[in-house]
């Protein structure tokens, strides 16, 4: 695919999906920065710092969010003509997908090993509300990451058919 | 010039940047040498001068996966690695010092093109909060490397001060 093949529209689209991915990477990198320095907070049971941690990592994963829609701030008929295309083959290999960031696979991982420590830490102290609080929220932040995703495949794919989807559709075992 | 033979520019900038940068910390490559092997083989095996590393030209490599497991359908055939370069991220140990170039140029990027975007102002507003926490953890990064200048400049890592290392990485 060459620059001047595209309108200025498929041209502002490419850009924003692979800026916005630039801004979710950097989200995603010091999110796990601050997970593994929460997980380490929590284990030395200083409430008030996990507090602050957590607060933040919340704001990160809404930032993420925004990032994400940011990403996909262009029609779905330039998804369809230009970006859908650019990840299949043949500009690709099958079964390009999402899954394979690995940041994100990271992000998942200490997310669920956060969860444990919490949740083993609310059995064994008396925890501040205002933790409790803060952790409430960045469970929100995560459903409203998981939702918004949603949103933006159907945006997208109403049929909701991802090429990892459409490549195993293709191959079936 | 279109947006995308920018990136493709500023693409193939950042590939020579780093074969350049390759090529400045490559190894000499040593000098091999053939040594008789003991009377009871009587061949040869090729090793290193500066080293005991035989290589018996027996086997050849064979491939194994980099993410240390059977490949599998998950993945289809493409891989992680497909999509760092599809997004035009190169994975590398960098420093803070290019960690943090590499936030600010995302960050001027980004606010030249928050308008017009459709995104909410509480959307917005996530995104910038985003951006100042970001910028934060990289400047408390550099808080912490220079807070300890006698400890600092004693450790070395790879040959180098570590508080060098901890700046340019490797």
């Amino acid at each position: 695919m060459k620059a001047n093949e595209l309108t200025p529209e498929t041209e502002r689209a490419m850009r924003r999906w692979l800026l916005g991915h630039h801004l979710f990477h950097l989200y995603l990198v010091t999110m796990n920065s601050g997970m593994r320095r929460a997980q380490a907070t929590l284990r030395a049971a200083r409430w008030d710092e996990l507090e602050t941690e957590i607060a933040d990592l919340a704001v990160l994963y809404d930032a993420a969010t925004a990032a994400m829609k940011y990403a996909a701030s262009f029609r779905p008929e330039s998804y369809a003509g230009v970006i859908r295309p650019s990840m299949s083959p043949p500009m690709l290999s099958p079964g390009f997908s999402g899954q394979l960031n690995s940041d994100h696979q990271v992000t998942l991982r200490l997310v669920r090993s956060l969860k444990a420590d919490f949740r083993q830490a609310r059995g064994n102290f008396d925890l501040p509300e205002t933790l409790l609080s803060a952790w409430r929220s960045l469970m929100s932040a995560l459903s409203r990451n998981r939702r918004e995703h949603v949103l933006i495949c159907a945006k997208f794919v109403p049929e909701g058919t991802s090429l990892l989807n459409q490549h195993f559709a293709d191959n079936p075992i | 010039m279109s947006i995308l033979v920018l990136i493709i520019a500023f693409e193939l900038v950042g590939q020579v940047t780093a074969i350049a940068r390759m090529d400045e910390y490559t190894l000499p490559r040593p000098k091999i040498v053939r040594v008789p092997l003991g009377k009871s083989s009587g061949g040869t095996m090729t090793a290193h001068k500066d080293g005991p590393y035989p290589d018996v030209e027996l086997v050849v490599p064979i491939a194994i996966p980099s993410s240390s497991k059977v490949p599998d359908q998950i993945t289809g055939q493409s891989t992680s690695m497909e999509y760092d370069r599809y997004f035009r991220l190169r994975r590398d140990r960098i420093g803070l010092r290019e960690w943090s170039r590499t936030c600010l140029e995302v960050q001027r990027k980004i606010r030249a093109d928050l308008t017009d975007v459709g995104l909410t102002d509480q959307e917005r507003h996530s995104l910038l909060c985003g951006l100042l926490l970001v910028g934060n953890e990289a400047l408390q990064q550099w808080i912490d490397i220079s807070a300890e200048p006698d400890a600092g400049s004693a450790l070395v890592r790879d040959g180098r001060p570590e508080m060098a290392a901890a700046r340019e990485g490797q």
